[in-house]
This record gives structure tokens, C-alpha cells and sequence, in this order.
């Protein structure tokens, strides 16, 4: 089986009014519509273009969306499951009628939102809240990784008792009549430290949750003082500035050793949208080429690391519009996100057939080179 | 962009047709990416594409692949003017289209690949010998290309130097032609003289090509155990001077131009000659060099199945010598530090594989005997050829002995990759080959002396020593039964 490529799809763009008590915004473009950088280094938000401000709600829009992200060559799209306060909404159902067995669903449940789940509580609500988290993951074609459904979960360190929760949800999942769930979490560190958790993998967090390098903004004290007094940008002090280069290339490096991690890929990505009062990410010097490469080498690497039923790479993001990583087609780079996103797909998926015939290195056998070298290493 | 059009019926109907380089899916709209191909011959593929889908085409426009040109501004500019050959250029001179009756696929195929692209005035002349008959030339006042850049978004790195030798060898066409008689018969050669590695590949491609368009292959005479080796059908027209040097010390232009005296005219008057080295950046598609190369000896290829990197039609040999001890050979030194397998890993390697009873070599580094690995000279062929016989698995970078051991002599191989990617010169996949890289975003940056994002000597994206070791050991027990 082909590496599949996810991407992350925000639903909030319909006129939905679960989404609308969810999100308290009636016009979910309207952040976007109105935004206007604080400082002359944040980057320039981009717009929609062919698409236009788009409401998901409108069959045929919903048709176009998922018809161009099949035409670039994605397989899925990972939905946000989050807590509304009386039930789990996605927001998937506009999609759904499109999707299908070569495109799939996968849901990102927002742990992190859901403050039930990071203390204790009775065993009867946890179960009941447990199948009302089921049912709502339980609608579209499913993403099956080795047979069993793909759930991500955003922040495994907020479990209160994460194996009794994820065994608790295999169980209602069984229920449900699920043929099992595949659980991947997101990683903090880009580590998989917690799959002994019952964990079946973990995946890269997105370039605002981790950083493998340094930012290239580092104010002193001094000048600190001096954005305190009005005499310097305030973003230099408060926000963070990271070369999308380094930042990439690091994700990359010696990831062998991180443990079964997936990567996830991203064109760009600046959140100072959501972030007014400081603390945004912003990538600075993105590069159309290396997000190629980037992508097209995520896409080998799990292909080689992972096996064949589940090799899997993660999009940040079809539409993240309110972080700069959108792949749709806009206003300020046109299709060229969009057609390097599809090139990249169709390179990795040219070199996967050609790359398929050579067998894959027994486990064992590396797990043995791995231990002897790193042995002669400290030698 | 790849683009065209097609004049067909006494109404004079257009069809129009955008072709892109493809990246892999080698759908119907994309023609494969081939560093080796002159701009000419992806005239000839336009041509060829529009003239399958148009049967009836009298006329086919096709834009100069140089330039981003869609069929949208070619209607605009010939919606009035296609009644018969013509070449469109700015006022620069510089070409922007032609206009070619039908017999220039068909009959005439080949003369394409000579069209400079450079300088309409040398193509109209080129083309009206060939047609016998009148070609129109228009220039648009307004619009210069001139200076063409270095390197552009499509690909092409061309720059004034490289398009004077495209211009050469169009007038050198054009001679031909208005002089000699029997033009028509004259064989057409390609100028791809050096290097080793590019030989093999090119050696090996002439042999899968269905409709070649060339019966000659003008190459550095020091390589001839090379070509006979590779056992390429095309006749080698030997070139008596030493291979470009990789220091950048001579240019490509330069070079060609000695060479070409170096031929002579009792050469150089009897064929026509078309420049394959290397005009397109060659990470930009995912093709193997051998299906670059075939593409521009002629062959069309507009399957993925139709590429060489994925059919098993390869010579597999294997050692003859009982599996234990296993014996590998390596080749980790690629001249510069940044294109060598990293020292200190490389050790790491050697001392595990022993562990498990392997001997090793290394050729052409006496410097590594200390942690038991035997050097071994191997600078020319048949010393390579005597090295890997005596060995059951070679390891080698991207570079000539990797090439020739696993693309001419079939050997168990695993390809190293660092700056440079597998999917262009690696060795065709299966249980007897496989490459090893790390996967990084910069890969590949073809870096020629040190590291573009850290600034260091080695490259970051060759794969630590535990996985040599176990890809040794996975193919020595796939291959040989060896048990380590």
C-alpha cells in the first residue's frame, strides 16, 4: 500500500451553528477578512482565491474542495473532534457525501479542549462520555491504519490516566463495532516516549508546539526595555522567529533515532492571527523547493520506516488560513503551494513504485546494528 | 511549459495543447523531464504529442520550450498569421515559436533536435533547408528575452556561453544541409563526451530505444573500456582529449569548442550534432538518468511503466565465492568531503561489520587499514571489474563504481546518497540493490564542496552507520544465505 498523505482540514468554514456556539464567531472567515499584521515582520496573510471565502455548507463548494484535494494527490483529510460542552462536534458532515475508500477521514480529538478527561471521574461517566466520544468519530469512510481506525489525539501528556482512557475507548469502540482503533499521538518533543501508553504511534507536532531549533530572535534585556518604551518593535520581544529551513531540515535530522513518529509537513506558518497579544510563531524565509523536498522526503521516509499498512504522512494544512499554512490555492502565492504540493506527491509516488521491489530491512537485524554500533560508538 | 498548436481543415481549426514536465505521473498533458535533452528535442516531442492528438494537423505551432509560454498567448500571437513554416521571435531575435508543416515529425524528426532555440534567424535557415521551401520569419517589435536567465523556473539553466554552442551546432546544421548533397543520409551523433558515471547511464540507455534518432556517440577516448563494457549501440566517434576537469577550471563552452576542433572536419562535415550534456537541472524530475537518457536519444516514454526504473530487465550476477566469509567492497571517497561517505561512520561500519566475520575493502584509501579494512586499487576498469568479482556486495556512493557495478557488471549493490538523489542515479530497486539516504528536506541540494544549510564539510543526509550495516547483512542473507 501507497504512503497516504493526510491533511489537516479545518470544518469551520460552514454556516453551522454547533460550530458557531463552539467557535463564538458567526463569520469564521471574518479573523481572516479583517486581520491586519501588528508589526512589519509578521508575514502577510494571504487570502483565498479560487475558492473564495467558501461555506461548506454548499454542496457543490464541499465537492470542490474535496475535488481539488484528491486532485493534488491527498488521500484524506484529519478533522478536529472537540468537546462543545453537551456533545462532540466535527463539523465533517459536508464532506462526508465526497469522501469515500481512496478518500478518507481521520479525527484529531482535541483532548487538550476537554478538561473531563485530565482529572478523575466516575467510571459510568467515563464511559458514557467515552461512547458519546466514539459515535461522534465514528461518522465517514475511515482512515484504517493495520486494519483498525486512525484517532490522533492533540495532547497525550493532558490524559489524566491515559491507558485506563485509551483502553476505556477501545472498548466502546469495540462496542460501536469498530474493527479497532489506531491511536496516534501528538508528540510534544517529537519524541515517542509515551506509546508504552498503549499508543500505536505519535506524530509530529506542528511547528507551534515544537521547534528543533532555536528562534533567530533572542532580545537582550536592553532591548527588551526599549520595546517596553516604544522605541522598538514589541514583536521582536514577544513573538518567536524561526528560518523555515533550519526549522525543517531539523525535523528531519536523525529522525531514525526519535522513535515510530510520522512526520508532519508544512508549507509555511505564521499564527500571529490568533496570537495578537504576543507568543506567535512565524516561520520567516519559506521556500517552495525545500517544502518539496520536505514533503517528498517525509513521504519516502515513512515508506521505508514504517510497514506498509502503516506508512503515513501528515499535511499541515489544507485550509489553516489563520496560520499562513494553507495549501488551497491564494491570492498572494496563487497555485504555487498547490502545485507543489501535487508535484511533490506525484515524485514520492513515481520513486515509491521504483523503490517498491527492494525488501524491507528485517527489524530485528536493525534493532542489532543499531545496539552494536551505538556500543562502538561509546567505545 | 510545453505548448502548441494545431492548424487543421481548409477553415484553418486550432487546437491548442499545454504540456508540463512531468514530476512523475507522466499523465497524457506531461512530457518526461530529461537533463540531458536539448531544448530541441523537446521541440520535436511537442510536435510529436500534438501531431498523435491532431491527425489531421497540417500545421503544428510549437512554443520554444526555453520560455514560459502557454498555448493561450500563442493564439494570440498566430491567430492571423499560420499559412505555412514560420519562425516567430522578439525583436531580440530570440525565438518564441514555430510553425512547422507536418512532414517535420513525420519525415523529418530528427533535424529538430538541431534547432538552436537561441537565434531565429540561424533556425528559419536551418529549417528552410530542410523544407525546401520558404520559411517565414516575424518579429514582434516589442518583446526581448534577452539576457536569457542562468537558471529558470522551469528548469532550464542555459546562460549566453551554453546557447552560443546550441547556435554553433545549428549553423553547422544549416552547412550541412546547403552543402553537401547527400545530407539526408548523413548520421546524427551526440555530443556527450565525459563523465564516467554519465557514460554508463547513457551506454545503457541507447540500449533500450525503441526509435532512435542517433547512430553516433562523440565520447573521451580514455573511456573506451567503459563503452565496450556497457555494450551501448551507439558508434562511438572517439574524442582524443582529456575529460572536463570538475573543478570548474574549464568551462562547458570552452571545452566544446575544443573538442570540436579536436574532431576535425573530416568529423565534424559528415554528421550532425546535437549538445546532451546537461541543460535542465537534473533533481527537478524524478527520473532515472538512464530514462532521461533514453528520452533524449528519441524515445517518447509517456507511461510510467514505460520507464526503465521500473521494469526488471537488468543483468544480475552475483559472487560465485561461497557466502562466509562475506567479503564487501567499499567505495565511500568521493573526492570531496562533502560528496564522501563521512569518515568517522565509515569506521563505525567497518568495525561492526567484523564483528560478524565480514571482510572488508575499500578502494583507494590506505588510510582506513588501521580498523581492518583492506585498500584496494581500482582506477581502472578492469581493476574494478577484478575487485567486485572477488567481493559479494559492493557499497559505493553516487559515482562511477557504483554506476558500472550495478548498472553494467549486475552486482549486489547498495548506493549511498548524499547530496544527490537515488531516484536520478541510483541502481534500479530490488533484493540485489538498494540506496540508503536520510530522508532530509535539503536532499538533494547538490552541494559540490560544502553543506548549503550548515555550512559544513560533510553531508548531513547520509545514513548513519547502523543502517549500512544492517542493509549489508539484510542483502548478504537475501542474496547469498549469509547468517550473520
Amino acid at each position: 500500500m501507497a504512503v497516504r498523505v493526510l491533511a489537516f482540514f479545518d470544518s469551520r468554514y460552514q454556516t453551522s451553528t454547533e460550530l458557531q456556539a463552539l467557535t463564538g464567531e458567526a463569520d469564521p472567515w471574518r479573523g481572516l477578512r479583517e486581520g491586519r499584521p501588528l508589526s512589519r515582520q509578521h508575514p502577510p496573510l494571504n487570502t483565498p482565491t479560487s475558492l473564495g471565502y467558501y461555506d461548506l455548507s454548499n454542496a457543490d463548494t464541499a465537492a470542490r474542495v474535496v475535488g481539488l484535494a484528491r486532485y493534488v494527490g491527498i488521500d484524506g483529510f484529519v478533522i478536529d473532534c472537540s468537546w462543545s460542552g453537551d456533545h462532540y462536534v466535527t463539523g465533517s458532515a459536508p464532506v462526508l457525501p465526497f469522501c469515500d475508500h481512496s478518500f478518507t477521514l481521520a479525527y484529531r480529538w482535541r483532548n487538550d479542549q476537554d478538561p473531563f478527561w485530565q482529572a478523575p471521574a466516575a467510571a459510568e461517566n467515563r464511559s458514557r462520555r467515552a461512547a458519546a466520544l466514539i459515535a461522534a468519530l465514528s461518522t465517514g469512510p475511515a482512515t484504517d491504519l493495520r486494519g483498525r481506525r486512525l484517532v490522533i489525539l492533540a495532547s497525550p501528556d493532558a490524559l489524566h490516566a491515559p491507558t485506563a482512557t485509551l483502553a476505556l475507548l477501545r472498548e466502546e469502540a469495540q462496542k460501536a463495532g469498530w474493527p479497532g482503533i489506531y491511536f496516534a499521538g501528538t508528540s510534544a518533543d517529537g519524541t515517542a516516549r509515551f506509546l508504552d501508553n498503549g499508543f500505536d504511534a505519535a506524530l509530529d507536532p506542528g511547528p507551534a508546539d515544537w521547534q528543533p531549533c532555536p528562534p533567530e530572535n533572542q532580545p537582550a534585556g536592553f532591548e527588551f526595555l526599549e520595546a517596553m518604551a516604544g522605541l522598538r518593535d514589541s514583536v521582536d520581544f514577544f513573538d518567536r522567529f524561526y528560518s523555515y529551513g533550519s526549522s525543517v531540515v531539523l525535523r528531519m535530522m536523525n529522525r531514525g533515532n526519535r522513535g515510530k513518529v510520522f512526520p508532519c509537513v508544512f508549507p509555511a506558518y505564521h499564527d500571529w492571527l490568533i496570537h495578537q497579544d504576543g507568543g506567535a510563531t512565524n516561520l520567516i524565509g519559506t521556500n517552495t523547493q525545500l517544502f518539496i523536498q520536505f514533503l517528498e522526503n517525509a513521504i519516502t521516509f515513512s515508506r521505508e520506516r514504517f510497514g506498509p499498512d502503516e506508512s503515513v504522512v501528515f499535511l499541515q494544512s489544507w485550509n489553516g488560513w489563520n496560520e499562513g499554512s494553507q495549501i488551497e490555492p491564494s491570492l498572494l502565492d496563487g497555485d504555487l503551494i498547490f502545485n507543489a504540493t501535487r508535484n511533490a506527491i506525484d515524485r514520492a509516488r513515481y520513486t515509491e513504485r521504483s523503490h517498491s521491489a527492494a525488501a524491507p530491512i528485517d527489524q530485528d537485524l536493525a534493532q542489532r546494528s543499531t545496539l552494536l554500533c551505538d556500543a562502538l560508538r561509546v567505545l | 511549459m510545453l505548448s502548441g498548436l494545431a492548424v487543421s481543415g481548409p477553415d484553418k481549426r486550432i487546437e491548442a495543447f499545454d504540456f508540463t514536465f512531468s514530476k512523475g505521473a507522466l499523465r497524457e498533458t506531461e512530457i518526461l523531464d530529461s537533463t540531458t535533452s536539448p531544448p530541441g528535442r523537446y521541440v520535436l516531442e511537442v510536435a510529436r504529442r500534438i501531431a498523435t492528438a491532431a491527425p489531421s494537423a497540417q500545421l503544428i505551432a510549437v512554443a520554444n520550450p526555453l520560455l514560459p509560454l502557454g498555448s493561450r498567448q500563442l493564439i494570440d500571437w498566430l491567430k492571423t498569421g499560420l499559412t505555412g513554416p514560420a519562425v516567430i521571435s522578439g525583436h531580440d531575435n530570440f525565438p518564441l515559436c514555430y510553425v512547422l508543416p507536418r512532414r517535420c515529425v513525420d519525415e523529418l524528426a530528427r533535424f529538430l533536435t538541431v534547432l538552436s532555440t537561441a537565434d531565429a534567424d540561424i533556425d528559419a535557415r536551418l529549417l528552410a533547408g530542410i523544407l525546401g521551401e520558404d520559411v517565414i520569419q516575424t518579429k514582434f517589435p516589442g518583446l526581448s528575452i534577452a539576457p536569457y536567465p542562468v537558471s529558470t523556473s522551469t528548469g532550464w539553466f542555459q546562460g549566453t556561453e551554453r546557447q552560443k554552442v546550441l547556435k554553433i551546432l545549428a549553423t553547422h546544421a544549416t552547412h550541412l544541409v546547403e552543402t553537401n548533397p547527400a545530407w539526408r543520409t548523413l548520421p546524427f551523433a551526440v555530443y556527450h563526451p565525459y563523465h564516467a558515471g554519465s557514460i554508463v547511464f547513457f551506454s545503457v540507455a541507447s540500449r533500450f530505444v525503441s526509435t532512435p534518432l542517433f547512430q553516433r556517440h562523440i565520447v573521451c577516448s580514455s573511456y573506451q573500456d567503459i563503452v565496450a563494457a556497457a555494450g551501448g549501440t551507439l558508434v562511438p566517434e572517439w574524442l582524443d582529449q582529456p575529460w572536463l576537469p570538475r573543478d570548474n577550471s574549464i568551462g562547458e563552452p570552452q571545452y566544446f569548442a575544443k573538442a570540436l576542433e579536436r574532431l576535425g572536419p573530416a568529423t565534424t562535415d559528415n554528421m550532425f550534432i546535437s549538445f546532451m550534456r546537461y541543460s535542465r537541472i537534473s533533481g527537478f524530475g524524478p527520473f532515472h538518468m538512464v530514462d532521461q537518457d533514453r528520452f533524449s536519444l528519441g524515445e517518447s516514454i509517456t507511461a510510467p511503466d514505460q520507464t526503465w526504473a521500473l521494469q526488471q530487465r537488468r543483468t544480475l550476477k552475483i559472487c560465485q565465492q561461497p557466502p562466509a566469509p562475506l567479503k564487501v567492497l567499499f567505495h565511500i571517497n568521493g573526492g570531496v568531503p562533502i560528496k564522501s561517505y563521512p569518515d568517522k561512520q565509515a569506521k563505525i561500519v567497518f568495525q561492526a561489520l567484523r564483528s560478524f566475520g565480514v571482510e572488508i575493502s575499500v578502494i583507494g584509501r590506505s588510510d582506513l587499514a588501521s580498523v581492518g579494512a583492506r585498500p584496494v586499487t581500482a582506477d581502472k576498469t578492469d581493476l574494478l571489474l577484478q575487485a567486485v568479482q572477488d567481493h559479494h556486495i559492493f557499497v559505493g556512493l553516487d559515482s562511477f563504481p557504483h554506476h558500472f557495478v550495478r548498472n553494467v557488471l549486475g552486482w549486489p549493490t547498495i548506493g549511498l546518497f548524499g547530496a544527490t538523489t537515488a531516484a536520478n542515479f541510483g541502481g534500479g530497486w530490488d533484493a540485489h540493490y538498494r540506496s540508503l539516504d536520510a530522508a532530509m528536506p535539503c536532499h538533494p541540494c547538490n552541494g559540490d564542496h560544502q553543506c548549503p544549510v550548515f555550512k559544513r564539510q560533510e553531508c548531513a543526509n547520509y545514513v548513519p552507520a547502523e543502517q549500512v550495516v544492517a542493509a549489508v547483512l539484510a542483502m548478504a542473507s537475501t542474496v547469498y544465505g549469509f547468517r550473520a
